[in-house]
This record gives structure tokens, sequence and C-alpha cells, in this order.
């Protein structure tokens, strides 16, 4: 049981990092392989606040607002960068932000990362199991879920579609284009806060590779076999692609097998679904 | 009161001369056609009036205020507004939502209100559908509020993009060839449209290479020539200038 819902709170909290990436990617194109990186400066700082004592909530709270500020600025380039040009910059951003990972050592603890994170906290009730915690991190995906639900069918929505369209279209109707992508920029950054944090907390237990290369672009394939730019894509890749390693954990492999089959099996399905099912199974082509 | 004026706006790509030293200024209420061969800086004009490019030198008033240096979508609020000759619609979206994203009412393009306020967004969204649905009905397209642009015809997002012009309140509109590529229905349909324009006390200045089309549409015509404003005047005036009607038509290059 314990099992199954590890896996729930795993493929929950990496839903609600597809959503910060599809706002990215998937509604206004800006193509970002950074996501990861700024999962994990929400990690960090809710780990480092907790330990000093800070309570959970409040630590949520300042790392969502770092993280959306962050995002902001490394998305910044775009604005001027046509599509190709910053996947560059942003493999920079996540290369950056994980050597400060690794060597700002008295902060993030280097290479051996941070553990013991306390548990999380809210007003009395602590959440110590998998079955305690679920119910966090549902909750988390639902409010998420739901703000990205009503973004996009606001009026707001519909211009960040406009924008990714045609950006010219968009300044000619009298539209401030760098305001609002300044705004999905910000949303998408606090998603991943949350994201970070909950992670954090969780596995109490974050070291760089935690937030490396390897997860932003597991993120990306999770969005691509979800299907880009729709709520339910962000949610059915997490979910399929996190029971990967699960199921592989119950095949005998030897243990030095594992992450390197995880890594096979992932690309495989990444290939498989550009080649056949380029929109995902509830989305759209990227 | 001055209400567009542009004077000495001069262009240059590179060693190509766009615009040479060009003046001009257009009354209030007027249909101007803007008139020439290829390459003349027909559409060069329109890019520095709507500032989608910034002129070397020279300025662009509008109703008396200097809006040279105004960025595109504050001119837009001003009140200058464009069409452009390849369309650019939103493809994806509906009719409905290529009009509606063009409203000129800021209200609900923001993150926060979508999230924290979601009753008051789908007031607005629901307000702003009904405006959006109104200026589709009254180009004509009011039966296909919910179609894809993409799959409108030709004809059809011709005129989307007249809606999505007038969505933006503008009381300027540059039109980049409204009736290039149209079939003869379609066309009637377009010039009345731009009639109804000029009747709602909408100034119109449209880029038009059909001579025709001009004598059907134009108060006034602006004749433009390797980058210089060379005759503004009445179709009349302009088609009976010999000189102009064998630039523009090559006519009496024989002898």
């Amino acid at each position: 049981m314990n099992f199954f819902l590890s896996f729930v709170i795993l493929a929950e909290i990496f839903s609600i990092a597809a959503l910060s990436t599809n706002l990215l990617m998937g509604i206004i194109g800006i193509f970002s392989v950074a996501q990861a990186a700024i999962m994990g400066i929400g990690a960090y700082t809710v780990a480092l606040l907790m330990m000093s004592g800070v309570p959970f909530f409040v630590a949520l709270l300042a790392a969502i607002v770092l993280c959306a500020a962050v995002n902001v600025i490394s998305s910044l380039p775009s604005l001027r960068l046509a599509g190709d040009y910053f996947i560059i910059t942003s493999f920079g951003t996540q290369l950056v932000a994980t050597a400060v990972f690794i060597n700002w050592q008295g902060l993030t603890g280097g290479a051996s990362g941070l553990f013991d994170i306390p548990l999380a906290t809210i007003g009395g009730w602590t959440f110590a199991t998998a079955r305690q915690f679920v119910l966090l991190s549902t909750l988390c995906l639902v409010a998420v879920a739901g703000s990205f639900w009503l973004l996009m069918r606001s009026p707001y929505g519909r211009l960040l579609h406009a924008i990714r369209q045609d950006e010219i279209a968009a300044v000619a109707a009298g539209r401030r284009v760098l305001r609002a992508k300044v705004g999905v920029a910000a949303v998408s950054g606090a998603y991943a806060g949350i994201a970070g944090g909950l992670y954090a907390t969780y596995i109490s237990f974050i070291d760089p590779t935690s937030f490396d290369i390897h997860v932003s672009v597991l993120v990306v394939t999770m969005l691509v076999v979800g299907g880009a730019r729709t709520l339910s894509g962000s949610i059915i890749g997490p979910f399929l692609l996190i029971a990967v390693p699960q199921l592989l954990a119950m095949i005998d492999l030897p243990s030095t097998l594992l992450g390197p089959m995880r890594q096979l099996v992932y690309g495989l399905i990444l290939i498989a679904f550009m080649v056949w099912r380029p929109q995902g199974i509830a989305g759209r082509r990227l | 009161m001055t209400y567009l004026a542009v004077s000495h706006v001069t262009k240059t790509f590179g060693g190509l001369v766009a615009l040479d030293d060009c003046s001009f200024v257009i009354a209030p209420g007027r249909i101007s056609c803007v008139v020439g061969p290829n390459g003349a800086g027909k559409t060069s004009i329109f890019n520095v009036v709507t500032g989608f490019i910034k002129a070397d030198t020279g300025t662009v008033v509008f109703k008396d205020k200097d809006v040279t240096s105004l960025s595109r979508h504050d001119r837009v609020r001003l009140g200058i507004a464009r069409t452009f000759q390849n369309l650019r619609l939103f493809e994806e979206l509906s009719a409905l939502d290529n009009v509606l994203v063009c409203l000129a009412d800021e209200a609900g393009n923001g993150p926060l209100a979508a999230m924290f306020r979601p009753f008051h967004t789908e007031a607005v969204l629901k307000r702003k559908k009904a405006e959006a649905a109104a200026l589709l009905d009254e180009v004509g397209l009011g039966h296909k509020i919910e179609v894809p642009a993409a799959s409108l015809s030709y004809g059809q997002k011709k005129l989307l993009c007249i809606a999505r012009v007038l969505a933006t309140r503008a009381e300027l509109i540059l039109l980049d060839e409204p009736t290039s590529g149209l079939a003869a229905g379609a066309l009637d349909a377009m010039v009345t449209m731009i009639h109804t324009l000029k009747a709602r006390g909408r100034t119109l200045l449209v880029v038009e290479h059909n001579t025709r089309i001009v004598q059907r549409i134009a108060d006034d015509v602006l004749f433009f020539h390797r980058g210089r404003l060379l005759a503004q005047g009445s179709p009349d005036e302009i088609t009976s200038n010999e000189e102009l009607g064998r630039i523009y038509f090559g006519r009496g290059d024989e002898h």
C-alpha cells in the first residue's frame, strides 16, 4: 500500500512540475529545459528554511515567491531570442543552477546534499507517513490544476494561446505581450516552487542530482507523452512515467542496471511517442 | 487640429531607401488609398505610422500628439490599428477568440484575477464574448463564431481581420491590401464593409492595387514611387495624371 501511495505522491509532485513546464512550453511557447532547476530552488528553499525552524507553510510560500521571481528572470532572454535559441539559454540556466547546488557547499551541502529535512506540519497536522502526505500532495495538485484550468479559461489564457500563435498580431491588437509573458513565467515558477517544496519535505533528502538536466528532460518527456497544452496531459504523462521505475523495481534486476534501464525505457518511450503520436495521449503537438 | 501628419520620414534598409523624405497629412473621416508599384514604400509607411518600424528621421503626429517614439501597443491604445497583408490570424483559435483577444478592454488580461477572482473573471469573459460576438455579427461572421480561424474561407478570414481591428476600438484604421485575392462576391462585401467603417466615423488608410477599387472607395489617393510620395489628390486627379499612369502601368514607355 505504501509502495503505491509513494508512487501516487511522486506522480502528483511531478504533475505539478509538468503543469509548470506546460505553461511555458505548451501554452506560450517558451521552450525551456530548466524547470528542474527552478524546482530545485524551491526544494532547497523549503529545506533550508524548515531546517532553521521556519514552519512548512511559510517556507513553501517563500519558495513560491522566490521561484516565481527566478523563473521570470531566467525566462527574460526568451523575450528577445527566437524559440530554438532559448533552448540553449535555458540549458545554460540548468547547468548554472546545478553548479551552484554542487559548489555552494556552505548553503546546499554540496554534492552530498541536505538530509533530515523536517516533516511538513500545518496547524498541528503532521504529514509523516505516505498515507498522510498523499492528502497534502493531492490537495496541492488540485489547487494547481484548478488554477491552471481557471487560467486557461480566462481571457488571459486565450491571450497566451494567441501570443504563441502570432506574437506580432497580439502586439498589433494593443496587447502588452511582455507583461503577459512575465505573468505566465511567474505562475509557472510558482508551480515549480510548490513541486520542489513538496519533494524536499516528502523525500526528506535532496541533492544536486535530484534537480539536474535529466530531471528537466524527464519533465519535458512527461509533457510529450501526456500531451502538451492540456491539463489532463500534464497529469497522465507523470503518472505513466513515474510508474516506469516502480515497475522496473518489481523485476529482479541487478541494482547497477536499474538506473541505465530506467533511462533506456524513458528514451524508448520518448522516441516512440515522437514517431507515432507526437500530440501525446491527451494533447497537441508541441 | 492635425489628425495624422507624417513629416519628413526617411527609412533605409542597408543601401535600400524604403522611404525618402515623405510628408503628408490625413484628414479625419476620410478613406485614403495608398497606391504605387511594388517596392514603392506602401507597407513601409504603414509600418512607420503603426510603429512596426522606426523611421531614421521624421515624425508621426496623431491628433496633435507626437507618437514617433511610442510603442506599438501604446499607439493602438491611442487609436491607430492595422491589419496585415498576410492576415496574421490566430489560426488555432476560434473566430470568437480571435476577436476577444483584440478587445480594447484590458479586464481579465492578467493571471492574478483569473486565478483568485474566478467569478469576477467569468463575468468579464461573458461580457467579452458577447462583445466579440456582436463584432462578428457586424462583419457577417455571426454564424462562424466557434469555427477555428484556420477553417474559414479566405474571404471570411479577411472579414475576421476587420472584426479584430474593430475590436481595438481604433479610430484610424490601416488596411493592408484588404481586397487582394478576393473573388467578386467577397470583394463587394469588403468594399461595402470599408464604406460602413467610414460611415461609422472611422478614418481609413488603405493599401490598394486595383485602380477600380480605388475609384470606388477613395476620397484621397497617395501615390508612392521608390519611397517618395509623388502625388496626393482625389482619385480623378491621380488617374488622369499621365506621368503617374506611366509609372504605375508602364504605359507609354515604348516611345
